[in-house]
């Protein structure tokens, strides 16, 4: 059956269309078209005609046009519209032309790295210049890597590499800093958050070798959709970026479709497994012959969905569909790409792997199993199905998550406005610090040189203290210690480390989840009850020295709670500004955390089974916040009704603002004040789980009036009647509040009385100015 | 309530760093790895004292540091650029050797060993002695020589010139000094290890400065040494190598690490005392490049003879490797010959005889070592080739390949313990050799049974 006539029976099919909440139909679309510009040497014009390439899509000229007129150029288009050809055009010309230039190409992960340099191949072969492009990354041979330095036209690397082997290292990549005319940076919306601003300032330490040897190379970005590619672009880069986000490439008709799993059991608001959902309608679409592809969360659904699908298959039908994850060896995973490809295969289950821009041709269908994190991402996945021609379908299916419903209820954000904006905070600085050491490992610092920011002379001398740097006779900073600073700093991981969740339930075992020490303290400690993937585990030790947490399955009906005695001191407010009954704050917060004692709770009842001690040290955190106070009075509350308004409005929130914020729920943490100490006003606070903050806190104080809207809409669209742990969170069981009405109510309530009905006034206090004036908004 | 920009990061540092928060003055900087990570400032001082440039005016300490140098017979030969020579008569003995005994050698066999084409001018004149003290192990930009040796034949006398960087500023201008008076292009650069750290490390530097590498050819004695005395020493350091073979004791010698933490006490407190033992020991480290290069020509020239059964060995394999035939075997027999000689010395010297097609000496060495080491399986398996191959002799070849399966399985688990660089067959290798040895037998007996048939 063609997929045009399946769609219809799903349409007329009751018990399928009253689940979907939105059904949207792009109509087919055919490419703008625009001459290759005359400036191209004419070698790359014949080769891109053997190609079949006579003319370039509207926003490939856009981006090649603005890249010939020395702008940095970042290109916003969707999966498959010909993003590379906007950079691998200028970059060959300019190769053809004198063959002395110079590129680096800078992927997120070795995988397409090496897709790249395959295509790149492709195109240069048939040049005149012999165009030799590597992939310089902890695969490159030892043997080879002297000749990649001396004669490698592009090199295509990561930032890790990038950080650790090339800046260090630079004088023996003379050749390439001596002639480096273009940077490359693709996939630019993986570099947000903690990693996101490592990365922005290793690409400081790269502009300043190449300043050293005298260059100034152009800069063209590739990025998903994002709210903001012009900020990310200028924050990345540290310069301001053309955005080309027209996308001239033809495309077929699309069908979009998010699908909302029926619920089951309405009082407590429990839906059908989204994975079965998936099982269902996936299997019915590869028995239909339409090639599909599924994403979902983990390796292990990954497993049990293809073994579903292949179950329910017809035999011949069984070979034909596969598993793609991290963890198969890359030869097994090239071949899946290859019969991806040639149409070998019609149906692959993968996690998120496959989502970047690793070539596997184009398959009618994707399905995307539960909410992947960020809206770029489903949107990534959709494009995998429907390339340029005939029908394609992208159905997402939702889990029983906070946000997996906000977004089925807002096929808005997927289709048209995505609210994520990907943010990148150089000015971290602990990640500032550290890289300011390696960048004066790289190059000594001038007195009056800034890197990226007014204060670096401040942090020289602070580093000069520590005896980290030393000012020689002629006033610049040099590196004094035996170590190399860059072995000291990981892009990819927080500043503590991390601790790692050891499965030992099978003689093999296996690293099943990470998670930040701060959080570790509450949900690792001895005996707790950890979730993970809908599977119940028990920590049987944790030892915080070396980062590890040891979990066993286990089979009980309930889960711990810890009692977190949080001490929360603001340490510096930097602004606030009044809206609504409250006032909103953004500034700096130490937290200190005690986990005393836990409490086992039954699963479905809530009753308290009994409780344990946790001996664990104290942590500390200092991090940005952000955190709203009212007046007591402005609502008619009781101390309980309070505090349960304020748990659950933070728990909304928290969630609210990963979305706004294009972060994971736990980069951000939250805390509750029926009384606060220092104003003893009931108080929320958010705060960046990183320390010295990552910008999401502070993102949040910006736009909280659109961040507020989310959590509010997310607990007022719960399907629940009184408030569920999906909506306002775990809540304290059998309240004494004689407050009127039920949690869910006054959670909304509260949300919606931060937000008044007029901007309110931003008061900005700088550091010299001291703290802010207080405002006697009380009562309003 | 706003708090300074170091307040912060202090704070931000100690509530991530865990210890080291408070200062720790008594470090005596062994502990490297904690330096880069600030946790451990080795001690405190103000910034004020910090921002004071060392070098700015003839203050009274700058008269009391030149004094202070002169002591050590320094001068200033640049701002911040300090230089001295140390003249030693070529007649004088360092260790066991004499200087003057490089200018006497035959230098074929070294240049050959270190694979240096016969275009290399020999005269020992030539040769440039190079050594330095770094910040650090890495080769990456930020790791510098503050003190750089360079030796050479003046006439009647070895010259060692060092330069020492007393501020890093100065740096370009040692650079070019150094490089103008001692590097010209074509002159050949001695050193330990130098190829793959010192030179890359010079290089780097001059590239920071943007001045031209000049285009030298390197001897470096790492390799040649490491291929003579790898059996005999646990590691083939340049130390090792001077008290064990070039008859060199150093009394009270600082380890070398320490050379850049003494460095950086004296660029932040300007006390050249604690270098006085740095600078000693990089002029000996050059002193002995001389005589560790004289000794290895002699030996590879044959004008001195070795000692050692695995010394012996090693010069037979090179010489083998040069196509001297002859040479070679005679090295073989003398490691054989040796007192220590061990199970490898046969071994080598039976596989040299078989590559020379002496069959007949081969087998005599092969049976005598599967007498002589009962757990050895490797004999044991040349024979079975040889008897079913060479002589035809299908029984014995069939007894060989059960014995050496035998042994295998029997010894494989400790195969070796007898030391001395016995092979050891390790996990997986156990099997495949056992199979391929299961095949050898199955093909064997299939020949016999033809044979008789026949």
């Amino acid at each position: 059956m063609e997929l045009s006539l399946l769609l219809d029976e799903w349409r007329r099919t009751p018990a399928f269309i009253e689940q979907v909440t939105a059904w949207d139909i792009a109509p087919a679309r055919i490419g703008r078209f625009r001459e290759t510009p005359g400036w191209v040497h004419e070698d790359l014009v014949s080769v891109l005609e053997k190609k079949g390439i006579r003319q370039l899509y509207s926003h490939q000229a856009e981006a090649v046009e603005a890249v010939h007129a020395n702008k940095d150029v970042m290109v916003v288009t969707p999966t498959a519209s010909g993003k590379t050809l906007c950079y691998n055009l200028p970059v060959l010309d300019a190769i053809s032309k004198d063959s002395s230039t110079r590129a680096l190409y800078i992927f997120p992960t070795k995988a397409l790295s090496q897709d790249q340099v395959a295509e790149l191949h492709e195109i240069s072969n048939g040049l005149r210049t012999q165009v030799q492009s590597y992939t310089y990354d902890g695969d490159t041979p030892m043997h080879a890597r002297t000749r990649i330095r001396e004669a490698g036209h592009i090199v295509v690397t990561n930032p890790d590499m990038l950080h650790a082997a090339l800046l260090p290292h630079h004088t023996k990549w003379l050749r390439l800093f001596e002639n480096l005319k273009y940077i490359v940076i693709d996939e630019a919306h993986i570099y947000r958050g903690v990693f996101g601003s490592h990365v922005a300032n290793v690409i400081r330490r790269l502009l300043r070798i190449c300043a050293f040897y005298g260059r100034h190379p152009q800069f063209i970005l590739s990025s998903a959709t994002v709210a903001n590619p012009g900020d990310l672009g200028r924050e990345l880069i540290g310069r301001d970026v053309e955005v080309v986000d027209e996308s001239g490439a033809p495309e077929g008709e699309r069908h979009t479709v998010l699908y909302n799993p029926p619920i089951f059991a309405p009082q407590l608001g429990l839906r059908k497994s989204s994975l079965m959902e998936a099982r269902r309608i996936g299997g019915r679409l590869l028995k239909e012959g339409v090639s599909t592809i599924h994403f979902v969360k983990t390796r292990t659904q990954v497993e049990l969905l293809s073994s579903y699908l292949k179950s329910d298959l017809p035999e011949r039908l069984r070979t034909r569909v596969v598993g793609y994850r991290g963890g198969y060896l890359p030869h097994e995973r090239r071949s899946i790409e290859q019969r991806l490809r040639t149409g070998d295969i019609q149906g692959v289950v993968s996690t998120n792997a496959l989502e970047l821009g690793v070539d596997i041709g184009s398959l009618q269908a994707s399905v995307t199993v539960g909410y992947p994190g960020t809206i770029a991402s489903i949107r990534q996945q959709s494009g995998r199905a429907g390339r340029r021609k005939g029908m394609s379908l992208a159905l997402f299916i939702a889990n029983a998550s906070a946000l997996d419903q906000y977004v089925v209820g807002h096929p808005d954000v997927i289709l048209h406005h995505s609210p994520e904006a990907a943010r990148v905070y150089p000015e971290n600085l602990l990640i500032l610090t550290d890289h300011l050491k390696c960048a004066a490992y790289e190059l000594p610092f001038s007195r009056d040189e800034s890197f990226g920011v007014e204060t670096t002379s401040e942090l020289l001398d602070y580093l000069a203290e520590y005896r980290v740097l030393h000012q020689g006779g002629d006033g610049r900073y040099f590196w004094m210690s035996d170590a190399l600073p860059s072995h000291g700093v990981s892009l990819r991981s927080a500043a503590q480390d991390n601790v790692v969740i050891v499965d030992q339930t099978d003689a093999r075992a296996e690293i099943i989840g990470e998670m930040d020490r701060f959080s570790a303290l509450t949900m690792l400690h001895e005996e707790a009850i950890y979730l993970h993937q809908s599977k119940v585990f028990q920590v049987e030790r944790l030892d915080l020295d070396n980062g590890k947490a040891f979990v066993r399955a286990v089979n009980v009906d309930y889960y711990t709670d810890a009692e977190l005695a949080v001490r929360l001191r603001v340490l510096d407010s930097l602004e606030d500004k009044d809206d609504g009954l409250a006032k909103h704050h953004t500034g700096e917060v130490m937290v200190n955390a005690m986990a005393t004692l836990f409490k086992k709770i039954k699963f479905d009842t809530h009753e308290n089974l009994g409780w344990g001690k946790i001996h664990l040290p104290e942590a500390e955190l200092h991090t940005v916040g952000y955190w709203i106070s009212w007046p007591a009075s402005a609502l008619p509350f009781d101390n309980e009704a309070w505090e349960t308004a304020l748990s659950g409005a933070a728990h909304a929130l928290r969630h609210a603002a990963s979305l706004h914020c294009m972060c994971a729920v736990p980069d951000i943490h939250m805390a509750v004040e029926v009384r606060d100490l220092l104003t003893a006003k009931p108080t929320l606070y958010l705060y960046d789980a990183y320390p010295g903050g990552v910008g999401l806190a502070e993102r949040v104080f910006r736009t909280s009036r659109e961040v507020l809207a989310t959590a509010r809409e997310m607990v007022v669209n719960c399907p629940c009647e009184s408030g569920c742990p999906s909506c306002i969170g775990p809540q304290a069981q059998s309240s004494e509040s004689k407050t009127e009405g039920q949690p869910k109510e006054w959670v909304a309530r509260l949300l919606l009385s931060a937000v008044g009905s007029e901007v309110g006034d931003a008061h900005k206090s700088t550091g010299t100015e001291g703290s802010a004036p207080v405002h006697s908004t009380e009562g309003m | 309530m706003t708090r300074s920009l170091s307040e912060r990061l202090r704070a931000l540092q100690a509530s991530v760093g865990g210890p080291g928060s408070t200062p720790d003055s008594g470090s005596d900087g062994t502990s490297s790895d904690r330096v880069g990570s600030l946790d451990a400032p080795r001690s405190i001082r103000s910034p004020e004292e910090v921002e004071q440039p060392i070098y700015q005016s003839k203050s009274e300490s700058d008269c009391h540091a030149e004094h202070e140098f002169a002591e050590e017979g320094y001068s200033e030969i640049g701002q911040g650029v300090w230089h001295r020579t140390l003249r030693y008569d070529i007649l004088m003995a360092h260790g066991d050797h004499r200087f003057a005994d490089l200018c006497e050698a035959d230098l074929g066999g070294l240049l050959k060993a270190a694979k240096l084409s016969d275009l290399v001018q020999l005269q020992a004149q030539n040769f440039r002695f190079y050594d330095t003290e770094t910040t650090g192990l890495g080769t990456g930009a930020g790791t510098f020589p503050f003190l750089h040796a360079v030796g050479r034949f003046e006439e009647d006398e070895f010259v060692v010139h060092q330069y020492f960087l007393a501020d890093y500023a100065a740096e370009r201008e040692l650079l070019t000094v150094m490089i103008h008076d001692h590097f010209p292009d074509g002159v050949t650069v001695v050193t330990f290890n130098g190829k793959s750290f010192d030179w890359p490390l010079l290089s780097n530097r001059l590239t920071m400065h943007r001045l031209e590498a000049p285009v030298v050819c390197q001897l470096d004695l790492l390799y040649p040494s490491r291929r003579l005395w790898r059996q005999t020493l646990t590691r083939v350091s340049l130390g090792a190598v001077e008290s064990a073979i070039l008859g060199l004791e150093r009394l009270d010698d600082l380890p070398g690490k320490e050379a850049p933490m003494r460095y950086f006490e004296y660029v932040s407190d300007g006390i050249l005392s604690r270098l006085v033992p740095v600078f000693d020991h990089n002029a000996t480290d050059v002193c002995s490049l001389v005589t560790l290069a004289g000794h290895l020509a002699d030996i590879l020239s044959g004008r001195t003879s070795v000692h050692a059964a695995s010394e012996w060995s090693a010069l037979g394999r090179l010489y083998d490797e040069w196509n001297e035939s002859d040479l070679a075997l005679r090295c073989f027999h003398q490691a054989v010959d040796c007192p220590d000689a061990s199970w490898r010395e046969h071994w080598l010297h039976s596989l040299h005889c078989k590559r020379r097609g002496d069959v007949d000496t081969a087998v005599e060495t092969w049976l005598r070592m599967a007498d002589h080491y009962p757990w050895s399986v490797p004999p044991c398996v040349e024979l079975a080739k040889v008897y079913e191959h060479r002589i035809g002799d299908f029984q014995a070849a069939l007894m060989f390949a059960r014995e050496a399966k035998n042994r295998m399985l029997r010894y494989s688990r400790d195969a070796g313990v007898e030391g001395n660089g016995t092979p050891r067959y390790k996990g997986g290798a156990d099997e495949r050799i056992v199979s391929a040895l299961q095949h050898r037998m199955a093909r064997i007996e299939r020949k016999l049974s033809a044979h008789s048939a026949s």
